[in-house]
């Protein structure tokens, strides 16, 4: 549907809709003016626990003939990869830590350990997912280009077999980022840049080979006569990693609640609007500390759409506040827990590999709402007299 | 692409079909520009520190029309100035008078309150700042 047609937003008149965008401008604000050593601690504490985690795993894979040393090294190394892609790489790339004017935790600098390179990362996710989010044919990440997420989508009898693209998606989820921004779409169409495509399959060819080298090859045999655990946990550990980012991230966009948008005029929206599609199509999940540190503060999905380049350390801070903006003004906060989040994309996931005509929409709540957001020229006018005190009573 | 007079055209004057205004900022390219951490002159990944480029009043108010910059691509827009067509220079109509150049490590995207309306760069962890 077109964002001036989403039921759970079209209640709001458009001085409302400013308020709203107000309210989080100052919230950027207050955070943008404390962001100071504390936040520099927090991240400079993560990167070396990440660092401690991945030397340990390793140290620990040099004993990987005995069945519990293989299992600890491969779950502090598979720990360490998830905290280094989704609390640091993710987030630096984003611009979090740049006001720090460190030279290594810097958007330009950090590379990070999977197989797409950065440079594309920041064009597929920053500019495409975080500018488009959730608006079909332009945001890549609804279904990554293989899986129906929506309704609104278009069925195709390929899609009878989400459920099996959907497994090999996230056992293979490294490899699907990898190559998340040729845009396979463009390619099919005979639309892509052949430069272009050359310079980024070099890219990727680059990284690969390195991030191969360094797993499967380097690190094992830096282990002697352990090569073959070391290289086996090496590969358990990169599953681990795609498995869990996998699941992090279906769960930011595609639990019930979050919404799709079709095509609007997606360069000319205001702020408020900008912040209002983005707080709509995207889905928290709750948890404590350690869950949100593994998850890059993901939990937090709504916070990070709205402000995506503040500390994500403040995110837990945030939301407290956009929870109430929420209840003010009657807009959805979509949350719950993990597990809950995940049923319900995998239901969704299973369901649209239906045709519509088969399957029935997610429940929705009723609503008396206006079918579509009014003008505010369209509006009853305000009543401005004061009652018995005004003149006109008197 | 260089203009007739071979200057190189900026890579946020220019839109998707190729039409170029050098006296303009394209929206849709100072957005990519920000958020894929790309250079609004060359349209390569940026590297620290990062550069704005501007009128001195921008460099003044720290608000800036054209996006982050490469500091060796500002400082070849600075020796351009004065040979850009019909004053017309990174994304402005007239080019005269002095202007800032900003070196910083972080910057804040400023989206508009009204359709229409411009976004701006705000740096918001300056390095230095000189007149040019």
């Amino acid at each position: 549907m077109a964002f001036a047609d989403v039921r759970e937003y079209t209640h709001l008149t458009d001085d409302e809709v400013e308020s709203i965008g107000a309210e989080l401008d100052a919230i950027r604000v207050e955070i943008e003016a404390s962001r100071g050593q504390a936040d520099r601690d927090y991240v400079l504490r993560i990167i070396t626990l990440q660092r401690r985690l991945a030397t340990a795993g390793r140290i620990t894979l040099f004993a990987s003939m005995f069945p519990p040393a293989w299992l600890l090294g491969t779950a502090l190394l598979g720990s360490a990869k998830i905290i280094e892609n989704m609390e640091i790489g993710h987030n630096a790339m984003h611009g979090q830590w740049d006001w720090m004017n460190d030279p290594e935790i810097h958007s330009s600098n950090w590379e990070w350990d999977t197989t797409q390179p950065a440079e594309q990362w920041k064009h597929s996710h920053n500019y495409i997912h975080h500018q488009f989010t959730n608006v079909l044919g332009h945001d890549n990440d609804v279904g990554y280009g293989i899986l129906r997420m929506s309704r609104d989508q278009k069925w195709h009898p390929v899609n009878l077999g989400q459920p099996i693209y959907n497994a090999l998606l996230a056992l293979l989820f490294e490899w699907g980022v990898a190559l998340h921004d040729l845009d396979i779409e463009a390619i099919r169409k005979g639309q892509k840049d052949p430069k272009l495509l050359k310079k980024q399959l070099k890219q990727i060819g680059d990284k690969v080979g390195k991030q191969t080298f360094k797993d499967y090859v380097m690190f094992p045999l830096l282990t002697g006569p352990q090569f073959l655990h070391t290289l086996t946990a090496n590969a358990t550990a990169n599953l681990a990693r795609n498995l869990w980012t996998y699941m992090i991230i279906f769960c930011g966009h595609f639990p019930d609640g979050a919404v799709h948008f079709t095509e609007e005029e997606l360069e000319d929206e205001t702020r408020a609007e900008w912040y209002l599609r983005q707080m709509l199509g995207s889905a928290n999940f709750e948890g404590g500390k350690f869950l949100h540190l593994m998850s890059g503060q993901l939990g937090y999905q709504i916070e990070h759409h709205l402000f995506p380049d503040l500390p994500s350390n403040r995110y837990a801070q945030i939301s407290h506040k956009v929870k109430d903006i929420c209840k003010r003004y009657d807009i959805p906060y979509t949350t719950g827990p993990l597990h809950k989040q995940y049923g319900q994309t995998l239901r969704t996931i299973m369901k649209l590999s239906l045709p519509n005509r088969r399957t029935t929409d997610n429940p929705a709540p009723s609503s008396e709402r206006a079918p579509r957001r009014l003008r505010d020229d369209e509006r009853p006018v305000r009543r401005s007299e004061l009652g018995k005190w005004s003149p006109a009573s008197a | 692409m260089v203009t007739r007079i071979g200057m190189r055209v900026p890579f946020a004057c220019e839109d998707d079909d190729g039409l170029v205004d050098v006296s303009a900022v394209v929206k849709k390219r100072a957005i990519r520009c920000a958020l894929s951490r790309i250079c609004g002159s060359c349209g390569e990944p940026l590297s620290r520190p990062i550069a704005f480029f501007g009128p001195e009043s921008e460099a003044d108010d720290a608000q800036f029309a054209f996006p982050p910059m490469h500091l060796g691509c500002a400082r070849e827009a600075a020796t351009d100035r004065g040979l850009a067509e019909g004053g017309h220079h990174l994304g402005h109509a007239f080019s005269s008078g002095p202007w800032g150049l900003v070196t910083t490590g972080g910057f804040d995207l400023i989206r508009p309150n009204r359709r229409g309306d411009p976004i701006w760069f705000s740096p918001n962890s300056v390095i230095e700042s000189t007149s040019i």
